[in-house]
């Protein structure tokens, strides 16, 4: 099979791998993941092109079925599994987002807020101190780092982040509330 | 923050906003009590702006696309590859990214598939690729999109793809089934397509309505044959899963169908796949163009596997129109077990065939018919085994020739097809392969210039496709792909086998030859050094850097000897004529070493012989290829062997195997004569040599004329010619002469020049000139030159520079495609010149200095463009036909219809300048004339045996 096919059983399997410790799955898994979201992401951009419009949920779902084969996975690895692939996508996206603002650095990048992602030329800059302060937050705050992990980066839904974390869904909305304006406050500062 | 402390934040800050604003503060001060940092903290959280409720409400993916959207790396947009002007991005399909280009050389439209630098980056998988893109280039079917070549030039690695206009079978399906007679048609077109493919052992493995385009004129091309297997890294490791390209599309009903639903049950497993996969998914196609829906389909991909595997598609669907063969072929496509189902596509191309020949109703596939067409199949079958015969018995014939004359010296003549010229102007115009049985060689044909071969096993001499203007030819050293060097610049290889044409570098000197060694390694000269690239592409590498403490001009010709471990060259310096060393250079040390003090073009042959070219012949001596020295004395071993007219290099090949080709010293040998508007010729020089561009003076009375790597001026009324260049100048062609006469511009191997013509033999370079530019013309007034200058971005283009000093070389016309051939009308005010931007050349008239617009001259192709000094005509050559233009107008030109004045044979050679002139009077013309008929090859195999004796070791 060709890593570019990026198709969704051999990223399930290098993920199960990563999990298991094997951190040559990830060596491995980046440029198979990379690739393939460029892939879908050239693919929605033409087609936004088309219909003059642009859904980022439709990239997320096509990314998610592209890459992840939950069909195959049974349900314990399940939660485990969508878990990975939002770790995945942030190191990915904030890996992106950080070549992008080292290649600017100079041009006098302007810093954008994120709410209004997909209109302003270049979030990077944000994505990259969004990462940071997610990490932060995370040093006393392991949990609700982890549902702005998953929802942000992973897409997952409310419930599907509830069944993850195994907490009730009204946690989580809670949870993702106070991350996003302590995020917010952060990135404002 | 510690933990504790957040969590104390955190509850306070749920418990305030669940009141009123209003209470807040008083909550805050209560719950807070004298913690001011913690009231700030919870207070800064609540001071949060409630309306940005979108922070983080789409999911990061979504930046995705403006994140790598990286400038260093995907669009080509607009760029150049080669020849190539990307122009805009198709699609981004399993190997990366596919782009609509222009080849600018041939004036069409072309898709480009570049492939992602993860992949290329790995010789492996490149060279795994790369064979079997060849193989599916063999697949030269009109149903099948063709593979035009390879880019493999500056890290980009390319297909380039036959660009097929029209709607993909799937765009079609989303406006429902195609009417049952037209599913049937593009079933039998497909069905064609793989039936070739089959035929050469090529399976599809991914076949899908995206990968059908339907033309507009109803044809049906077959996308991406067999690169599912071919794409880089596919089926390596044996990792058992299907080699498709999943993508996802979503039907009217927004049923989620990916590939899987035209994948074989075999596939799905993961099992080893062969035609009958291809035979599963023309049944599903057929049956979706049919019915408007997927055989196999589920809301998710397990349910589409599961259908794959376990349903059968709903037979009650089929239009009621469908013919009954057309029901049982689809049963008998998707059968699901590989043995059961159809074996041979061929049977439901012919099933497919005799339903659309009769009406749908009244056509029982009876067994008679098809045993019928059976038979027909089988007499196909005995015929092609019968090819197969005779091919094997001239093979046995030529392994016992070649067996029984393992020493004999044999001498044969090879004659050039009618109306072929052998181009003289750069050795190595031929080559040799290893086992003597190919010939190879660069001819022009109408103007044409490509490569030609011949097996010696036949008689007939094919032109190469893609090979046009093609320079310095060499062989690999298996015999299966030849390399050229193009007038532009390019570094290309073509495959024996297939006629695929893969580009390798560019920016390579086509005048002093290149070599291809036994470690797949290429050695061209770029900038006067040598350089050496992978045959496959990849980065090139400098190896010699020109001394100029010693004067060196050029290091030329390489031979690549010992696995490529030595390269044998010929060191050309500016001290004098025929000052020029051979060398050897020891890689990967890098060591030079002077092995005969006089010489050009070496060749090391197998009998352990060093040869190589001084004074019009070729020398040898035995030769030790460790010490690298020459162990006995140099002797003359060939006498009488053509050479280049413009380097001073034979026009000979000798082949591994000891075998030479050369072409006789009276090959290319012309006169010059006048041609009168009818025809009529008369001749000027009695004298033959290899005449090139004559250029009368402006009074008409002298004629300035190249000719062995000089210039030679001869008074038209006495036959005499005197040489004009001198010693201090090589490769002295393409002269011009200033409207005075005092002076000649011309072209040398280190750039333009100029010299006297009153005998004083005073020359000097023209400034600003680079090594390559060829002079055209000179205005009225004598200061401005036109001249050609080769561009690594916008091929050949016309420059002009003020001769007194005044301005530097600029670009005057300069496009990205090939423009040459410059001539300044007598008033100055036009330029009449040949270019191929339509896709063939044409010749242009313009108004000079500008503005910016032109004129077509020509309209069915020209070149070589002339004015009549009256400025009433332009003349240009079109095959063996010279045309005549008429010109009127001032401001506004008007041109009348080209008539043909003569339609006799002379020789063309040059792409756009002219290889003629006009009398001052316009009534006659000078031509070359070719007195040689249509030219021949000498071939000697073995003549390593004769060297042996000639050349005897001590």
């Amino acid at each position: 099979m060709s890593p570019l096919e990026a198709s969704s059983g051999s990223v399930t399997r290098l993920l199960l791998a990563w999990r298991a410790g094997d951190e040559t799955a990830l060596a491995r898994l980046t440029p198979l993941v990379h690739r393939e979201l460029q892939r879908i992401a050239r693919g929605c951009m033409r087609r936004e092109r088309a219909r003059n419009s642009f859904q980022a949920s439709a990239l997320v779902n096509e990314a998610y079925l592209r890459l992840v084969d939950t069909q195959h996975v049974n349900w314990q690895n399940r939660a485990h599994f969508l878990a990975m692939a939002a770790r995945l996508m942030r190191r990915i996206l904030v890996d992106l987002a950080r070549a992008r603002q080292y290649r600017k650095r100079g041009g006098g990048a302007i810093r954008v807020s994120l709410s209004e992602a997909l209109t302003v030329p270049d979030q990077a800059e944000d994505l990259v101190a969004l990462d940071e302060a997610l990490s932060a937050l995370a040093t006393f705050d392991q949990r609700r780092s982890r549902v702005v992990e998953l929802r942000f980066f992973g897409g997952l839904s409310v419930e599907e982040t509830a069944a993850v974390l195994r907490i009730s869904p009204e946690t989580v909305m809670r949870d993702w509330k106070l991350a996003r304006t302590w995020l917010r406050r952060e990135l404002s500062k | 923050m510690t933990p504790e402390r957040w969590q104390k934040v955190s509850r306070i800050y749920y418990d305030a906003l669940a009141r009123d604003s209003g209470e807040r503060a008083s909550f805050l001060r209560q719950a807070c009590e004298d913690d001011a940092a913690l009231r700030q903290e919870v207070e800064s959280l609540l001071a949060q702006p409630a309306s940005k409720e979108d922070f983080l409400n789409e999911p990061a993916l979504a930046m995705a696309p403006a994140l790598l959207d990286d400038p260093g790396d995907a669009p080509l947009t607009g760029k150049r590859l080669g020849v190539y002007h990307i122009l805009d991005l198709l699609g981004a399909g399993g190997m990366g990214e596919v782009y609509r280009a222009r080849d600018t050389r041939l004036g069409r439209d072309v898709a480009i598939k570049v492939l992602p630098s993860l992949f290329s980056a790995d010789p492996d998988r490149l060279a795994r690729f790369e064979r079997e893109a060849r193989l599916l280039a063999s697949l030269n079917h009109p149903h099948i999109a063709a593979i035009y070549g390879f880019e493999a030039t500056s890290g980009v690695h390319a297909i380039v793809l036959e660009l097929v206009d029209g709607p993909t079978l799937a765009e079609r399906l989303q406006r429902g089934p195609l009417p049952t007679i037209e599913a049937m048609r593009n079933a039998r077109q497909i069905a064609e397509a793989l039936e070739a493919a089959h035929e050469r052992g090529v399976v599809h493995r991914d076949l899908k309505p995206q990968n059908i385009k339907l033309k507009p004129d109803g044809t049906v091309k077959v996308l991406d044959f067999g690169l599912a297997k071919a794409t880089p890294g596919a089926a390596k490791g044996g990792e058992g899963s299907p080699a498709s390209t999943p993508s996802i599309t979503r039907t009217r009903e927004g049923v989620i169908v990916g590939t899987d639903s035209y994948m074989s049950p075999e596939q799905s497993r993961g099992n080893a796949v062969d035609k009958r996969t291809d035979i599963w998914a023309f049944g599903c196609v057929f049956y979706e163009m049919l019915t408007g829906r997927a055989a196999f389909a589920g809301e998710t991909m397990s349910d589409t596997l599961t259908a794959v595997l376990k349903a059968d598609p709903d037979w009650q669907v089929l239009p009621a129109d469908t013919p009954p063969g057309v029901r049982s072929v689809l049963r008998r496509c998707l059968t699901k077990d590989p043995v059961d189902r159809l074996h041979d596509i061929a049977d439901a191309r012919i099933e497919i065939q005799e339903a659309i020949a009769a009406p749908a109703s009244t056509t029982p596939s009876g067994p008679s018919r098809r045993a019928a067409a059976r038979w027909t199949h089988l007499v196909s079958w005995v015929v092609a085994a019968g090819a197969v015969v005779v091919a094997v018995l001239v093979t046995q014939q030529a392994t016992r020739r070649t067996g029984s004359s393992a020493a004999a010296v044999t001498r044969l003549d090879l004659d050039l097809p009618a109306g072929v010229e052998l181009v003289t102007v750069y050795p190595p115009a031929m080559v040799l392969s290893a086992d003597g049985t190919r010939v190879a060689f660069v001819g022009v044909f109408h103007g044409l210039r490509q490569l030609y071969t011949r097996q010696l096993d036949q008689f007939e001499t094919v032109p190469i496709k893609g090979t046009e203007n093609a320079n310095a030819v060499f062989i690999s050293p298996d015999g299966r792909a030849l390399g050229f060097v193009t007038a532009d610049l390019a570094l290309k290889r073509v495959s024996l086998a297939d006629g695929l044409v893969t580009t390798i570098e560019h920016d390579v000197e086509f005048s002093a030859g290149a070599a291809w060694g036994g470690d797949d390694r290429i050695t061209f000269v770029r900038a006067g050094s040598l350089w050496q690239v992978p045959a496959a592409g990849g980065p090139a590498k400098q190896l010699t850097t020109l001394d100029k403490g010693k004067r060196e001009l050029l290091h030329a010709w390489p031979h690549a000897i010992a696995n490529g471990r030595i390269l044998l060259f010929a060191s050309i310096t500016g001290s004098s004529r025929g000052a020029s060393h051979i060398e050897a250079l020891s890689l990967p040390a890098g060591e030079r070493r002077v092995v005969v003090e006089s010489g050009t073009f070496p060749v090391y042959s197998p009998s352990g012989h060093l040869v190589f070219f001084r004074d019009g012949a070729l020398l040898g001596a035995p030769f030790d290829i460790d010490r690298l020295q020459v162990t006995a004395p140099v002797v003359r071993v060939l006498e009488s062997l053509a050479v280049g007219t413009t380097m001073d290099a034979p026009l000979a090949a000798l082949s591994d195997a000891g075998s030479l080709t050369y072409a006789p010293s009276d090959a290319g040998t012309t006169r010059l004569v006048w041609v009168s508007r009818q025809g009529v010729e008369q001749p000027i020089t009695e004298s033959r040599r290899r005449y090139q561009y004559p250029r009368l003076a402006p009074d008409g009375r002298r004629t300035v004329v190249a000719a062995d790597g000089d210039l030679w001026i001869q008074d038209v009324a006495r036959a005499t010619l005197t040489r004009l260049t001198s010693e201090q100048t090589v490769g002295n062609a393409f002269p011009v002469w200033t409207p005075n006469g005092a002076r000649v511009l011309f072209r040398t191997l280190t750039g333009m020049y100029w010299i006297a013509t009153d005998g004083s033999g005073q020359s000097e370079a023209i400034a600003g000139s680079l090594s390559g530019d060829l002079p055209c013309s000179v205005s009225r007034d004598g200061d401005t030159l036109a001249f050609m200058r080769q561009n690594a971005q916008t091929s050949r283009d016309i420059y002009v520079l003020s001769l007194s000093g005044q301005s530097p070389p600029r670009p005057v016309v300069s496009t990205s495609a090939f423009e040459g051939g410059a001539q300044f009308s007598p008033d100055g005010q036009w330029m009449a010149y040949a270019s191929n931007e339509s896709g063939q050349m044409q010749v242009y008239v313009r108004p000079f200095p500008g503005p910016d617009r032109r004129w077509a001259v020509s309209t069915q192709g020209g070149t070589q463009p002339f004015w009549n000094r009256t400025g009433k005509e332009i003349f240009y050559r079109i095959g063996n036909k010279m045309m005549v233009v008429d010109v009127s107008g001032d401001k506004d030109l008007t041109l009348s219809p080209p008539r043909e004045l003569f339609d006799q044979r002379y020789v063309f050679q040059n792409v756009s300048l002219a290889n003629y002139d006009v009398s001052p009077d316009g009534k006659r013309f000078v031509m070359v004339k070719d007195e040689t008929g249509s030219g021949r090859l000498n071939v000697v195999l073995n003549w390593t045996e004769e060297l042996k004796r000639l050349a005897p070791a001590r």
